[in-house]
């Protein structure tokens, strides 16, 4: 069974908000409004704030958004079924038709990975850009990232990309304590 | 509590969003027993609130309704037997018995069957043309006769009659609902709500009539006529939602404790302790109106079921959240959260047409009701459940964010420290 996973190179990584931009140009996100954040170590938004002293400077990013979880915590609480988890390929899917805006998945998610509306509460999440996936497209974020630091693909097949670079590099994924089985694998800097 | 053996037989009384939410859990809680859900409707377990909504009118995709895809309960190995009325609980030999097909045994059972729509008690209740609004079927019977209907009589002002008079006068009938108390929303929410909620909808051109008492339907040349103390409203279609009553004739009967329900503890557990019971049914002791109370929500049937589940799985996890509700008319989306019933001061932020409301009880936040403001809703919700509260003065200054008082929950943070 196919089950979709982000994996990004935290090496490459160099926080410019390529990635959020090209999210929310794709997938017409409001302002104020996000699906995608690029966060610095403190888990703010991206700022130049490296450590150490010059010219032994060092600074990385978190680029994060939904982490399609294997038992995604949001899918668990949501009354209506808006969220659920795709069977054929692990992406945790948003019917904002569904959607009543109680944000009992805001309360349950680990990542911060949903924003809702205003005046209707209605939530919106990474959709795994799926629309381009069917048109056999990579995700927006991927297709713009200038240093080609974020990959997806199929964890669940040896043979892609992704699980190769699972398998050559120190990874780990964030909150994995959690025991949500999170989906986007960070390869360590 | 004994856990459960994965041998023991797991039967879920009733089709709705708790014994949904029970089977899902057990799954989820390494559960691999058989697992029965009963219903006595046809249908897989269903979501019942956009029966007054979009799917009234045909907006609403069908199979949006269901919980689940059919093949979920294939893959979880849960049994469905549908269409099986059950009559008795059989406790001294553990088997629910139907009342056609085999005894359905258990080891473990969950009674969630819900309430039925409360009967109109009048002359001509019965006629067609009158409806009651509870299951599917019924919605569906009265799609059939929308086609025909210009003039649409709603017996009762509360979340469902209003909700379907708002589906209703904005498909371009002619929409007048009749309630019996002193305003809208009478048992469910307090005045400045129900105020704003029938301006909303006398704006449409619903015409409500409040202290009105039906007292007979008649039917006349081909259409209907609402009979009150002092005035007769002619209708092609009458609806008739009056709330519900609890399906707890069956644990009566088998000699469970009832209370306008079957009662239970805050893990949903009854007086036997093989059986739990969830949802509308389910009757637990309130020690603020210390009586025992159902609450007619979604998120009740939800965590009333999970903590039956969890119980069963060997973790108990009472269930002791801010009950919350949300109805949605026309645009707008009112949600409320805990409660006002003994509120000694209710404080309002925001204006007539978008508010929030916050009610209080010897200076402690009790609840809360927000239109069209839901930031404010999942505020109050977290502070109602999370140990801070919120002061009456906070609530009074406009300038006090609420998402300051009860921040969200802070994103998982850098597990540990990058290093080159």
């Amino acid at each position: 069974m196919t089950r979709m996973a982000f994996v990004i190179d935290l090496k490459r990584c160099i926080g410019c908000d390529t990635c959020a931009v090209g999210c929310k140009m794709e997938n017409d996100v409001p302002a104020s409004r996000h699906r995608l954040k690029v966060l610095d170590p403190l888990n703010e938004p991206a700022l130049e704030r490296p450590t150490g002293a010059y010219p032994e400077l060092k600074q990385h990013w978190l680029p994060t958004m939904c982490h399609h979880c294997d038992d995604a915590p949001c899918v668990a609480v949501c009354p209506t079924r808006a969220l659920w988890k795709r069977d054929e390929d692990g992406i945790v899917v948003l019917d904002k038709d569904r959607c009543i805006g109680c944000r009992r998945c805001e309360e349950a998610c680990p990542y911060d990975a949903l924003s809702f509306d205003a005046v209707t509460g209605i939530a919106d999440k990474c959709s795994f850009c799926d629309h381009r996936l069917a048109e056999g497209k990579e995700p927006m974020c991927q297709a713009v990232c200038p240093t080609r630091a974020i990959h997806s693909g199929d964890i669940d097949d040896p043979e892609s990309a992704v699980s190769r670079l699972v398998a050559e590099r120190d990874t780990y994924r964030l909150g994995e304590s959690s025991g949500a089985g999170p989906q986007i694998h960070y390869l360590k800097p | 509590m004994t856990p459960l053996g994965h041998r023991d037989q797991v039967v879920l009384l009733g089709a709705g969003q708790a014994s949904a939410q029970a089977a899902d859990q057990l799954r989820r809680s390494g559960f691999s027993g058989p697992i029965t859900l009963v219903g006595d409707e046809p249908h897989p377990p269903y979501q019942r609130p956009p029966l007054s909504k979009a799917y009234l009118v045909g907006a609403h995709n069908p199979d949006w309704l269901y919980y689940r895809p059919a093949q979920f309960w294939a893959q979880r190995a849960v049994t469905l037997r549908l269409g099986t009325p059950v009559e008795a609980i059989d406790r001294a030999a553990g088997v629910l018995r139907a009342e056609c097909g085999s005894p359905i045994p258990f080891d473990r059972l969950l009674i969630a069957t819900g309430g039925r729509a409360r009967p109109l008690a009048v002359a001509g209740a019965n006629l067609p043309g009158v409806h009651r609004l509870r299951t599917i079927d019924d919605v569906d019977g009265i799609r059939s006769g929308l086609d025909h209907a210009r003039d649409i009589v709603i017996i009762g002002g509360g979340f469902i009659g209003l909700e379907t008079a708002a589906m209703l006068i904005s498909s371009g009938r002619q929409v007048t609902v009749l309630e019996a108390g002193p305003r809208v929303l009478g048992r469910v929410a307090p005045p400045e709500v129900s105020s704003a909620m029938a301006a909303i909808h006398a704006e449409r051109g619903v015409d409500i009539r409040t202290s009105v008492t039906v007292t007979a339907i008649e039917a006349s040349s081909g259409r209907l006529a609402v009979i009150t103390g002092d005035a007769i409203f002619p209708a092609d279609l009458v609806i008739v939602g009056i709330g519900i009553t609890p399906e707890d004739d069956l644990a009566r009967e088998a000699g469970l404790a009832t209370d306008n329900g079957v009662v239970v503890d805050d893990l949903a557990c009854t007086s036997d302790p093989r059986i739990h019971a969830a949802g509308d049914c389910a009757a637990v002791f309130d020690p603020g109106a210390q009586a025992y109370r159902r609450r007619e929500t979604v998120h009740n049937a939800i965590e009333q079921a999970r903590a039956a589940a969890l119980a069963w799985a060997g973790t108990s996890q009472p269930y002791r959240q801010a009950p919350w509700v949300w109805s949605d008319q026309y645009s707008h989306r009112l949600q409320s959260v805990g409660g006002s019933e003994g509120a000694d001061r209710s404080v309002l932020r925001g204006d007539q047409r978008r508010f929030s409301l916050f009610h209080f009880k010897s200076e402690q936040l009790i609840g809360a009701d927000t239109l069209d403001r839901p930031d404010d809703f999942a505020a109050a919700r977290r502070l109602l459940n999370g140990p801070r509260g919120m002061a009456v003065a906070s609530a009074i200054d406009s300038g006090v964010a609420l998402s300051a008082l009860a921040p969200r929950q802070p994103m998982a943070k850098f597990e540990r420290p990058f290093s080159a």
